[in-house]
């Protein structure tokens, strides 16, 4: 029967990706000097799967890598082969190696065999010099070390070698041909007649693997080895399109001499039955023999399945969920998505006219019309909500590169480091995800490389070794807040001033901590007192500022001397859409974001007061600054006419909307709140350009345009220091 | 119709199995481990067993001494579908009371005719 099995490879790529990523943050995660049995048993299940399907599929040369990558990583779980920072090191690669092979083979590239190749000898060298370390330093032993070891080390290369150049050996060939050259069948069997002149071909299968390639395959059973048949070969295709492997290496569980001798081999080894079927189902004292046996064996077997008792909460165990979760979703291109977002929000915007203009109807119309627009408007708000969850990704999309990071950063600057990641099933919009990448991995670098002490500072320090470097990230006030804190020296006043200094910016040493450490937000900062080629070019930081704020969010700093370093970015959770509360200023209406509008009151006139020149607002036990938009916007001035006609109603007017932005609070003054509203976000940057205190535009139900307010902004005048603090590196 | 379970705990390899199988003629049953697949034997009646070896939770082994041991399963054939290529788990297999093994790579012809060889004899 000839059933395509082609279409199950993908499933395959996605399986064998997944469990590398597996294998990469166990190895990461483990622990070299203690390592525990669950650890050592789900790294050598990762490579494990990967080898079963690579087996599987027929990917010959993935599967006798992992193999041999495998066998080792058994002996490590067995204790049977130290785990060295080394060795860790190597399989790491490895799985680099892997994962590039894979890659190849899902593009229908050819694959890097010598990197494979070099790769595989590496781990069998570890493995065996691993394994007689007395060997270099007392000679008397090494020869009994050896002869003992012999056996076990006899492994496929030495066998390949010994296959490559006996007599008649049977040879696995697999070669890429160009329908261009070979234009039908008739011209492969030309070929074939060729490669016959070299020995017996002993089977051969040849199918279209793309619209312009034939793969050829056969066995070729002949007194030649196995370099000299490539180069015969090369004069037929391409060299880097030319696979050969010897029996021991093409399938390595028929050949090895281990399954050699398994008894009853049926069908060149595809299966074996143990026993003659008939025994097995036919009689029964065959069957309570067998009973006997599970008896005898139950002691062993016992135990056995009390180690793989073990697996279960192995996190070998989430990588199948995620497989399973894969299976349920689809790949959409962003565009596509982009569409169906501006679409939804255009049906927001004439749904908002219809109500507006629903208003000027008669009554019986209207309450029918009424009807039908609030089931307009639920549906609607579903199908927003809907699109815009398809752009949300957990954030572990980009905390998944940090543990490698951390780890290879770590080991070229000679540091010791631990990284803790919580929150990353955190949801994000693609594109706040997309952007947020580089400025989060740049603040990780950057807490490497000039927070965190090396090991003999730290100790001199009377801290830990091993430096801590924590990465989180959590919903917070309608928005995300991602944390990168490091327990390093902290950030140097002193050094930061200078290079201020130097900038010309006209910083002192009397500037409080807050309003000094965004000065590393500014181009062309950088304090490093030597560059390094990890960080410190003095790029970096300011595109970090960049970067957040162009998505809406804040970066703010806490820093001590010798306790270490933690930069909070806060950003919203999508750019499109916000929940808002429309207000009325000197005529024209804003938008504030709901979120953080904390509540709004009209205060008593003995809860006002005036500090400093300063209008405050007692809420409970608390004085909070008043501020409003004719003071932010100079409103006031725009429309001198209106002012003095309504200056008797302003005095009175004593509406308060309490802002709240991550706990600190202010007063805003308004008109009048007209109501709650879902709009639409309209970029004012990308029309016009960024202006403060604005965070973007809408557009209304009456088709007129009204300003969003940037609460953060608002907040931050009101507390007139920080709006300095926010305000310097950029001014 | 005959009714085959198969135990794998990769996704694509089951996948694999069941169209093949499927295509066949077979019914097919799923369980990604050992623990799942006794679960499945015990709720269904089954015609054959094809288990990978090396599972989470419950390896092949296991399952097929488990199998072994209810009385339903004492002749129902258990092909162990796997990599492993050492003696010694081969022989835990077979005085588990597996009825053969059958190594990865596997071509769908062997794999069916394997099939008619264990369930012809039934």
């Amino acid at each position: 029967m000839a059933l395509d099995l082609s279409r199950f490879a993908k499933a395959f790529f996605e399986e064998a990706h997944e469990h590398l990523y597996a294998l990469e943050s166990l190895l990461i995660a483990v622990n070299i000097n203690a390592p525990d049995d669950e650890a050592l048993n789900a790294i050598f299940r990762a490579v494990h799967s990967v080898k079963g399907g690579a087996a599987a599929f027929g990917h010959t040369a993935l599967t006798t890598f992992t193999h041999e990558f495998e066998s080792i990583l058994d002996r490590v779980r067995k204790r049977k082969l130290v785990l060295t920072k080394r060795l860790v090191d190597l399989c790491l690669t490895a799985s680099d190696i892997m994962r590039r092979h894979l890659a190849a083979l899902e593009q229908e590239r050819a694959p890097d065999l010598t990197e494979l190749a070099c790769m595989q000898e590496a781990l069998i060298d570890i493995a065996d010099n691993a394994d007689r370390p007395i060997a270099h330093t007392t000679p008397a032993l090494t020869t009994s070390a050896h002869v003992a070891l012999a056996p076990i080390n006899s492994t496929s290369t030495d066998a390949a070698r010994t296959s490559a150049t006996s007599p008649a050996t049977s040879l696995q060939v697999a070669m890429r041909l160009m329908k261009t050259d070979y234009a039908d069948t008739a011209a492969i069997n030309n070929l074939l007649a060729d490669i016959r002149g070299l020995g017996e071909v002993a089977s051969h299968d040849c199918e279209a693997i793309s619209a312009t390639q034939w793969e050829l395959r056969f066995s070729l059973h002949a007194d030649i080895a196995e370099d000299e048949l490539r180069e015969s070969l090369e004069f037929l295709a391409p060299a880097d399109s030319i696979y050969i492997t010897s029996p021991s290496i093409a399938a390595p569980f028929t050949a090895l001499p281990s399954v050699i001798d398994a008894i009853n081999i049926e069908d060149e080894n595809a299966y074996e039955f143990f026993a003659p079927l008939e025994d097995e189902t036919g009689n029964e004292p065959d069957v309570d023999i067998n009973t006997l046996l599970h008896k005898d064996l139950s002691a062993n077997i016992a135990k056995d399945f009390i180690a793989h008792e073990a697996y279960a909460n192995a996190p070998v165990n989430d990588i199948a969920l995620a497989s399973l979760a894969d299976a349920s979703s689809i790949r959409v291109n962003v565009a596509k998505v982009d569409q169906l977002i501006n679409l939804v929000g255009e049906l927001v915007i004439a749904e908002a006219m219809l109500i507006q203009s629903a208003a000027d109807i008669n009554e019986t119309d209207k309450a029918r019309l009424a009807y039908g627009l609030s089931q307009l408007a639920r549906n609607t708000r579903e199908l927003q909500e809907a699109v815009l969850a398809i752009r949300m990704l957990p954030i572990s999309f980009v905390f998944s590169r940090l543990p490698r990071m951390t780890r290879d950063l770590a080991d070229r600057l000679s540091k010791e480091v631990e990284l803790e990641m919580y929150g990353e099933d955190t949801e994000l919009d693609k594109s706040v995800i997309e952007k947020i990448a580089d400025p989060l991995t740049h603040l990780v670098r950057n807490a490497l490389d000039h927070g965190i002490e090396t090991p003999d500072e730290r100790q001199r320090h009377g801290k830990p070794r091993v430096g801590l470097l924590s990465v989180r990230a959590a919903y917070h006030s309608g928005g995300i807040m991602i944390t990168v804190a490091d327990d390093g020296a902290g950030l140097n006043r002193e050094r930061i001033v200078r290079k201020a200094n130097e900038l010309g910016l006209a910083v002192t040493d009397q500037w409080r901590d807050d309003e000094i450490w965004p000065l590393i937000f500014t181009p062309g900062f950088s304090t490093a007192e030597s560059v390094s080629d990890i960080s410190g070019r003095g790029v970096g930081m300011d595109v970090v500022w960049q970067n957040v704020h162009s998505l809406g969010g804040t970066v703010d700093i806490a820093s001590n001397p010798g306790t270490g370093t933690t930069i909070i970015i806060r950003l919203p959770l999508t750019l499109a859409i916000l929940d808002g509360m429309s207000i009325s200023v000197c005529g024209e209406t804003y938008i504030l974001p709901l979120a953080h509008i904390a509540q709004s009151m009209q205060p008593e006139a003995h809860d006002l007061k005036t500090v400093n020149s300063q209008e405050v607002v007692r809420l409970r036990d608390e004085y909070l600054p008043i501020t409003s938009l004719e003071q932010l916007f100079n409103l006031s001035s725009l429309q001198p006419a209106m002012e003095s006609e309504n200056s008797k109603a302003k005095a009175i007017s004593d509406l308060l909307v309490i802002l709240d932005i991550d706990g600190k609070r202010a007063a805003l003054r308004v008109d009048a709140l007209l109501g709650q509203h879902q709009v639409v976000l309209k970029s004012i940057e990308a029309n016009y350009r960024r202006v403060k205190g604005l965070s973007g535009a809408t557009i209304m139900g009456d088709g007129r345009v009204a300003f969003i307010l940037d609460a953060a902004y608002i907040v931050g005048v009101a507390h007139t220091v920080d709006i300095d603090l926010n305000a310097k590196p950029y001014g | 119709m005959k009714t085959i379970l198969t135990v794998d705990d990769s996704p694509s390899i089951r996948q694999m199995l069941a169209y093949v199988l499927t295509n066949s003629g077979y019914r097919v049953l799923e369980a990604a481990d050992g623990e799942e697949g006794l679960a499945l034997a015990q709720a269904h009646t089954i015609d054959l067993v094809l288990t990978d070896h090396n599972m989470p939770r419950m390896d092949g082994v296991t399952l097929t001494k488990a199998l072994r041991a209810l009385p339903a399963y004492r002749k129902v054939p258990i092909m162990m579908l796997s990599t492993e290529s050492s003696p010694e788990l081969k022989q835990a297999g077979r005085e588990a009371g597996a009825t053969g093994w059958m190594v990865k790579p596997f071509d769908p012809d062997k794999l069916l005719e394997m099939l008619r060889k264990a369930l012809g004899s039934a």
